[in-house]
């Protein structure tokens, strides 16, 4: 079971109300997130520290980008043409926290 | 002074999501609603009539009696272009009704024992107010006559669902099709039901008018709530008091019941398809970027959803929507959907040009407009409408101009860079010289230091005064000190030493010139101690 999976089965559970379910979210994403072995790289950036608190990822490194990158209420993994992992509704998905990272720095202005 | 600018990139995932689709469907109302009633053409003259308006009834009147012409009359004259509906509901028989003028939508009944007919017109330029039917025999009928304007003055009535035969029991389901207002009846000629009560089974999607209500015979409206997703009405029923075969009948005016594809949520307008699609609306959680923070860019990505079409010459366009609720409330009220003139009254914050690629389930950047820094809603909630130029616009290309986002909020995020510039203070250490020359005073130096964090990060100020300034043993050197002796003594002018310790043995020579007097005030004592002489005159 990867950390999407994870995600998904708290997210199909109806019997949950929202506010377990995020609760689950981010027990979750804590668990994925600091399993992440440091430092690694993105792009020309390196991710040298992630520190995680309830909803919220924080993310420090070194090279030219507006730290810290705090990511609220972010995914554990990301959609992706290429990934691993096939969602019920066909969908493939990569379930790591660096693809959330790296998707995250990407789209910044 | 000097200052400092702390930066931070936040990332905000969407907290909540909603897709509104218009409330028809050209697919959905044929023959009642064509392409050219809506204005499909370009300039697409009905569009925002067609988004805005509802089906709404003007009056009502319902009567009862038993002969061969049931009749009922309007309390005013019918305004010119309204659709006006009768119902008439038989409970004796089952033989022809017929209404001149008029246009069956449904009609079936049981041998001998009831029918249940709807008839429809447009009303005229002097429509008369009295409605008349006529039947083959004479026998009990209800008949409810209704008056509906809105956009019922542009789409027809039709028959939601045909009158038929129900066995007997206690509850007459009205079958599942959204309805933007619909007329609803059932029918009973073989014995009386004690009550008879017209709900959804959510209980909260429409609103019900009940016309009718006898014990053979009940005539409803329903008003289906026009603000969910897919505007329709899942489930809807009678429940009668006791069990009884009916006749059960709905007409009127359905909604757009497209549910969407599983997945995605669509923005923009095909005016070819069952649906004319939507608006979509998403909500971040800004509250944590600070109020007083100040934000230098922002973008929106979006994720495309599992169904995925692009719009050739439309642009999307995403506007601000700050101060609109995004969650689903069960109302009659439109919340999300914009007509083309309140879109362009928006402020828009994103686009993406058309014809821009677009693959099913994958992230994409849109282009921020330089109003969309202005109008995150820091230390609050930040809601976005995702629409099209078309919908700004209300000139429509005539062919599929829409895009699908992930129907899951959480897929769409906002990626916020903010500063704050923080200024510290630099301490002037404020050491007066009086302070300075006083060698029991340097506490004071620290008191005047105010306590922030910023004077432990000043290099300078590590002038500690007091350890530098030494102790008492100047004070004896300190002339200035004798006046505190001067001041015990009082000003007699005549003594000559000014100060003259009376600490030591030292001999002492204390004349007094002539009428001197010393006065010894009560309680004071005078001693002559060793070889002191005190002379007097004599005597």
């Amino acid at each position: 079971m990867t950390a999407l999976d994870d995600w998904w089965a708290v997210e199909a559970d109806q019997s949950l109300t929202s506010e377990q379910k995020q609760a689950l979210f981010n027990d979750i994403r804590a668990a994925a997130f600091l399993a992440v072995d440091l430092p690694f790289y993105v792009d020309a950036l390196q991710i040298t520290h992630i520190a995680v608190s309830g909803n919220r990822v924080d993310v420090s490194g070194l090279g030219k980008f507006s730290w810290p990158l705090r990511i609220y209420n972010g995914p554990v993994g990301v959609a992706d043409p290429d990934g691993n992992i096939t969602k019920a509704d066909g969908s493939t998905w990569f379930s790591d926290p660096v693809e959330v990272v790296a998707q995250c720095i990407r789209s910044a202005p | 002074m000097y200052s400092e600018r702390t930066v931070t990139t936040s990332v905000i995932y969407g907290s909540t999501i909603r897709g509104q689709n218009v409330q028809y469907g050209p697919g959905f109302i044929s023959p009642a609603v064509t392409a050219a009633t809506i204005g499909l053409a370009s300039p697409f003259t009905n569009l925002s009539t067609f988004l805005t308006t509802k089906v709404t009834r003007t009056r009502f009147t319902n009567s009862t009696g038993s002969t061969t012409n049931p009749t009922a009359t309007f309390s005013a004259t019918p305004a010119n272009g309204s659709a006006l509906i009768a119902v008439i509901l038989r409970t004796a028989d089952n033989t022809t009704t017929t209404m001149t003028g008029w246009t069956q939508l449904s009609n079936a009944g049981a041998g001998g024992v009831r029918q249940a007919a709807v008839f429809w017109k447009r009303a005229g330029a002097s429509e008369p107010t009295t409605v008349t039917a006529t039947n083959a025999t004479a026998a009990a009928w209800n008949m409810t006559i209704i008056e509906y304007g809105g956009w019922a003055t542009l789409a027809d009535p039709v028959s939601i669902s045909a009158s038929a035969t129900v066995a007997s029991t206690t509850t007459i389901s009205v079958p599942a099709t959204g309805m933007m207002a619909g007329v609803v009846a059932i029918v009973n000629g073989t014995g009386s039901w004690t009550s008879a009560t017209l709900a959804d089974d959510l209980g909260t999607n429409a609103s019900y008018t009940q016309f009718a209500a006898t014990t053979l015979a009940n005539c409803s409206e329903i008003v289906g709530y026009n603000n969910y997703e897919d505007a329709s009405i899942t489930s809807a029923k009678y429940t009668l008091g006791t069990a009884r075969a009916t006749n059960r009948l709905v007409v009127g005016w359905p909604h757009n019941a497209n549910a969407g594809t599983a997945g995605s949520l669509f923005a923009g307008i095909d005016p070819t398809a069952s649906a004319l699609v939507g608006q979509v609306g998403i909500e971040f959680d800004t509250s944590t970027i600070p109020a007083l923070n100040t934000v230098s860019a922002a973008t929106l990505t979006l994720k495309s959803g599992s169904s995925v079409t692009w719009p050739s010459t439309a642009n999307s366009e995403i506007f601000s929507i700050n101060s609109t609720a995004i969650a689903k409330t069960p109302s009659n009220t439109r919340t999300l959907w914009r007509t083309p003139t309140e879109v362009a009254a928006l402020t828009k914050v994103a686009t993406r040009a058309a014809g821009s690629a677009y693959v099913a389930n994958t992230t994409y950047a849109w282009d921020s407009e330089t109003a969309f820094i202005s109008n995150i809603n820091q230390g609050s909630t930040t809601r976005l409408l995702v629409a099209t130029s078309e919908q700004r616009t209300g000139s429509l290309a005539g062919s599929t101009q829409t895009y699908s986002v992930s129907d899951t909020a959480a897929n769409h995020f906002l990626t916020i860079v903010h500063n704050r510039l923080v200024t510290i203070p630099t301490v002037t250490a404020t050491a007066t010289p009086t302070i300075s020359r006083i060698p029991s005073f340097p506490r004071t130096i620290a008191a005047s230091a105010t306590a922030t964090a910023a004077l432990s990060r000043i290099a300078s100020f590590p002038r500690t005064i007091a350890a530098a300034v030494t102790a008492s043993p100047t004070l004896s050197r300190i002339p200035s000190f004798a006046r505190t002796i001067a001041a015990s003594v009082t000003a007699v002018p005549s003594i000559v030493a000014t100060y003259q310790p009376f600490l030591t043995q030292l001999p002492r020579i204390l004349r007094l010139a002539g009428r001197s007097t010393i006065t010894l005030v009560s309680q004071s004592t005078l001693r002559l101690l060793g070889r002191s002489t005190l002379k007097l005159p004599k005597e």
